[in-house]
């Protein structure tokens, strides 16, 4: 069982995930204004838990390795497939 | 994860059909030293990679590589927009055409669909970088090859974009390799083998 309080990358991937169940919905249904204003909602909160996760452990995507870090995080941090970045 | 962008790496604008062209240049989409080869190689071998640097640099030539797919593609759809009966028959693209008509199959420029065959995977620092090094030279030799045999600029200048990429991954493997002789445990390791990264081994 995946518990977030052990894993701070889980509170990204949630909003993530959340994100793209409703792009593929919006894909079948590009004009539905409700699923369109919860993309908007979901998408300030995922982009706040990246913002998050990121000053506290590391650069998620190369383009934001680029601010507020001494040096290039990107390949000094582990890994996703390694034990300690789950 | 990966996450799509809705643009390609360098732009593809290819005015007039040429089946011909087509038919050799999807060969670096799903031959040999394709594309799809490359970006399934570096991805793959990020895995048991023993530096974060070099892992880096998998992912990001891998990705790369994926954008190179992309354009590869783009170059044979617009290659073969619009063709006549006549132009499929006489300029050799009816054997590709009858079995997936304009579609993007990757295929070598023989007809052998991908094969993970031409591609290797070993799990060992030196072996994988070594063969990484061969594979840029390869792809490059290939987008060497396809320049020598076609004229139109618009097809061109887009390969010669492709082409340099090669040159530069070349150089960063290079780098990669210097890293793994030099900054692992017996320092300046020579002969380019380290049996001490097998520590995960349980006898």
């Amino acid at each position: 069982m995946i518990n977030e309080r052990m894993n701070p990358i889980f509170e990204v991937q949630k909003y993530e995930f959340v994100l793209l169940e409703t792009n593929l919905y919006l894909d079948s249904h590009p004009d539905d204004q409700e699923a369109l204003e919860y993309f908007r909602r979901m998408l300030a909160l995922y982009k706040d838990a990246k913002e998050k996760y990121e000053a506290k452990c590391g650069p998620i995507t190369p383009d934001s390795t680029g601010i507020g870090y001494e040096r290039w995080e990107w390949v000094m941090t582990p890994w996703p497939w390694e034990l300690e970045a789950n | 994860m990966w996450m799509y962008e809705k643009k390609l790496q360098y732009p593809v604008k290819i005015k007039n059909s040429d089946p011909s062209a087509a038919k050799i240049i999807i060969t670096q989409l799903g031959g040999p030293d394709g594309e799809m080869g490359a970006a399934t190689r570096y991805l793959n071998q990020r895995y048991t990679m023993p530096d974060r640097r070099i892992i880096g640099m998998l992912t990001d030539i891998g990705t790369e590589e994926l954008g190179h797919e992309e354009m590869i593609a783009s170059i044979v759809y617009q290659l073969t927009r619009n063709l006549s009966e006549a132009q499929i028959k006489n300029s050799g693209f009816d054997t590709y055409f009858v079995d997936h008509t304009t579609g993007i199959y990757p295929q070598a420029a023989s007809g052998v669909p991908f094969s993970a065959a031409a591609l290797e995977v070993k799990g060992d620092v030196f072996a994988d970088i070594n063969e990484d090094l061969a594979a840029e030279q390869k792809a490059r030799v290939t987008y060497d090859n396809i320049l020598r045999l076609t004229d139109d600029p618009d097809v061109r200048d887009a390969i010669k974009f492709l082409r340099e990429r090669e040159i530069v991954h070349y150089q960063r493997f290079a780098e990669a390799l210097g890293m793994a002789q030099d900054d692992f445990p017996d320092k300046k390791n020579f002969y380019a083998f380290n049996p001490s990264f097998d520590k995960c081994m349980k006898k």
